[in-house]
């Protein structure tokens, strides 16, 4: 078993130690006042804090050390092992070839010394499986390669010796109790539901007994749990030699004028709420700034309430409106520069490799025949220069953990080289859309003309209780813009049935193309709310494991006629039994072997069509 | 198609009256706060209006919702005002498990979930099934979903 980087321990102290030191201290502080006035007890806060804080800095700064000392990890032939955990203990196996995606990241201190923290993320549970916090930064690499070529080993030794009594899918998920391999801790893979009568054992047992076995097997030593991390050649493994030089094909590297593009396309919502909240905290400086901007449309002198007048208000509204998108806008690219400095994306084996980042340095692996989900995405901006990003999703994150960016494997680039690259991955040739029929878009146009008049509505009920607001028409001037609105709506909207994947697109000024391989299918969903109906249209959604989906919507074709919706559902049903291989459906189970689920294992299976 | 059992609508009418009664207490706190509010009309008329509409819709939803195990897919259809159509491939089925919450036992009836890896519709619930019903449905499916095998794990 290895351990972490020495330099862990001292992280950990120190953080934990603040933490035990700073409790005490607050909650002396808290209570000496607090119950002080509210109860009239009298605590002698400042003898408690004597006694208490340095006690919670002993206390926070020993177990900071022992969560270094009681954690290890090691990766064995077909596993990826960690061990953690003072008070409750965590022994966790993750099979390798449930492994989705391992990043290594590094912040400013990380880089200055040479570590990093290492995240392997699998497709269950609900947060990353093993993080490494933090490794030696060649050691990270190692990790992440070394995963890499046991994995391609394990596709390679199941593909030529299919009869082998390797665990293959079938046996992982109806395996019983017996089989130690698939009882990991916790709820680490994607077999844990076949798994859950013995996740209910005490989970070491069964751990430390496959560990012991698979140790005798490989007749290593099983116990070096005090020597330090051993580095980068501590990974060659006694099965295999591996090539040190792996063949790395450059994809793509982030030249500076891209960087520029993306910068000048790449516009996040949250920095508005950045903004907003920021504002107060800006002070003197933001006020005299909107005051200003305001003055041409005569807007106030100051923001006294006693002088504003309710139309003043509205202009101050109406020009703030601006200035907080544009705040946002210079928010944004900056954030895009720190986070896509430096950019590259190569391919290493089967895995599609990049590195990133400014402060923050990212460097992660995706795994190839892991992807659920291609997503270009093109914001207005960037169609209008001829630009465009891809998203490569896997079932790998887990939702809500800020992680979800990371998976741009492409930030920004020319069209064409984002759609070369979608054709390598999944055959993808930006074929034309179906678009929705046309009564969607006098859809769109009754939307759009609510919201607008709701609007008028809202500023006349103002101007009713306010007399001396005499503006409560102008919102009316959105008007103009519905009709061109609902158009580019409907225009980007489309969806296409290709050979081995269907094509959805949605979105004027984010429009995303997601493109489903068949064989990735999970459930297929049409649904149609009372107002579609009245037009006789319907929604698909074409929903796969992708983790991208937990945080925005499933890949959807909206507002398709209701017929089509229903004869499209029936056939990505049909085509997902074909491209799950439709010729050995009839064999009885557990005598098919997962020859690996790559893209290239399904393409030459013919589609059926109704 | 099989429909699901009667007694489903006994139980979403309850739930939607224990809706409603929780909306008249808040109505009735609100004519506490403002005290130029109606209180009887008030409270009287928004206990009525959600029970009403409640009630018609637990109907409704119970005359809507089939389900069918197709060759390929357990199909479903349900909605009153957004009509869903929700086809889960039995290759997708992670596993399937029977529930039956206070009310359901309350009820004699039980409920079948299956749950797929997919991010959006990821556990599909079959309410208001007999508790034998249920359980033939959930080895059924278990079945079902042996069978399909599934060689293209996440």
């Amino acid at each position: 078993m290895e351990r972490l980087h020495p330099l862990s321990a001292v992280i950990r102290v120190l953080s934990y130690g603040v933490n035990g030191f700073l409790i005490p201290t607050f909650l002396a502080f808290v209570g000496g006042n607090v119950l002080g006035d509210l109860v009239g007890i009298e605590l002698p806060a400042t003898d408690l804090l004597v006694v208490l804080a340095p006690l919670g800095l002993a206390v926070g700064a020993t177990y900071g050390y022992l969560t270094y000392r009681r954690f290890s990890y090691e990766l064995t032939p077909d596993t990826f092992d960690i061990a953690r955990g003072v008070l409750g203990r965590t022994e966790r196996e993750i099979p390798i070839r449930r492994i989705q995606n391992v990043d290594v990241q590094q912040n400013v201190f990380h880089q200055l010394f040479d570590v990093a923290v290492v995240r392997i993320e699998t497709a269950g549970g609900g947060a990353t499986e093993a993080t490494l916090s933090v490794v030696d930064i060649d050691e990270a690499r190692a990790i992440q390669r070394g995963i890499r070529e046991r994995r391609a080993r394990l596709r390679e030794s199941n593909g030529a010796d299919a009869t082998a009594a390797e665990p293959t899918d079938a046996d992982a998920t109806t395996a019983g109790p017996t089989d130690a391999d698939a009882t990991t801790a916790g709820p680490t893979d994607a077999e844990t539901t076949a798994a859950d009568s013995v996740a209910d054992e005490p989970a070491a047992t069964a751990d430390e007994t496959s560990r012991a076995r698979r140790e005798d097997a490989l007749g290593e030593d099983g116990a070096h749990d005090d020597a330090l991390a051993h580095g980068a050649e501590d990974w060659n493994d006694p099965a295999g030699v591996w090539d040190d030089e792996e063949d790395y094909d450059q994809l793509l590297a982030l030249r500076f004028a891209d960087l520029l593009v993306l910068a000048a396309t790449n516009f996040q919502l949250g920095s508005l709420l950045f903004i907003l909240v920021g504002f107060p905290l800006a002070g003197d400086v933001a006020t005299n700034v909107l005051l200003a901007a305001a003055e041409p449309f005569g807007g106030p002198a100051s923001l006294d309430p006693n002088v504003v007048t309710p139309d003043q208000y509205f202009v101050l509204g109406g020009v703030a409106g601006p200035l907080v998108l544009v705040g946002g806008y210079v928010l944004s690219a900056a954030l895009a520069v720190l986070e896509y400095y430096e950019f590259e994306l190569g391919r290493r084996g089967n895995d599609l490799v990049y590195e990133r980042g400014l402060l923050q340095r990212y460097s992660g692996s995706i795994p190839t025949d892991k992807i659920q989900t291609l997503t270009v995405r093109e914001t207005a901006p960037m169609r209008w220069l001829g630009y465009a990003a891809l998203d490569v999703e896997t079932a790998g994150y887990a939702g809500g953990g800020g992680n979800a960016g990371t998976q741009a494997a492409v930030p920004v680039a020319t069209r064409d080289r984002v759609l070369d690259l979608a054709d390598d991955l999944f055959a993808y040739d930006d074929p034309g859309l179906e678009r929705p029929p046309k009564r969607a878009r006098e859809r769109y146009a009754v939307r759009y003309s609510l919201v607008v008049l709701a609007a008028v509505a809202v500023a006349y009920a103002g101007a009713q209780l306010y007399p001396s607001f005499t503006l409560w028409y102008v919102p009316a001037i959105a008007l103009l813009a519905v009709p061109p609105a609902a158009h580019l709506k409907w225009a980007h909207r489309g969806y296409a049935v290709r050979d081995d994947h269907v094509v959805v697109r949605t979105g004027f000024w984010r429009r995303r193309t997601y493109v489903v391989p068949y064989y990735r299918l999970q459930t297929v969903v049409g649904s149609a709310t009372v107002f579609q109906r009245r037009r006789h249209l319907a929604s698909l959604v074409a929903d796969t494991a992708s983790s991208a989906t937990l945080s925005r919507s499933s890949p959807t074709a909206h507002d398709l006629d209701a017929d089509d919706v229903d004869r499209l559902q029936h056939e990505l049903r049909d085509r997902l039994q074909a491209h799950l291989g439709g010729d050995h459906a009839d064999e009885p189970p557990g005598d098919h072997v997962d020859g690996g689920d790559g893209p290239d294992d399904h393409g030459g299976a013919t589609p059926t069509s109704d | 198609m099989e429909t699901l059992h009667g007694r489903v609508r006994l139980q979403w009418s309850l739930r939607a009256l224990i809706l409603a009664a929780v909306l008249a207490g808040l109505a009735y706190g609100a004519t506490l706060l403002l005290e130029w509010l109606p209180q009887v009309p008030l409270v009287v008329g928004a206990f009525t209006v959600v029970a009403v509409l409640g009630v018609a819709h637990a109907f409704a939803h119970y005359r809507r919702w089939r389900f069918d195990l197709e060759a390929d897919a357990i199909y479903l259809v349900r909605g009153v005002v957004t009509h869903v159509d929700t086809a889960v491939p039995y290759v997708r089925v992670q596993h399937v498990d029977t529930q039956r919450t206070p009310l359901d036992r309350a009820l004699g009836i039980s409920r079948v979930v299956v749950y797929t890896a997919g991010s959006r519709g990821a556990d599909v619930t079959i309410p208001g099934l007999t508790v034998e019903r249920a359980r033939t449905l959930r080895n059924e499916l278990r079945e079902l979903a042996v069978d399909a095998e599934p060689d293209d794990a996440v």
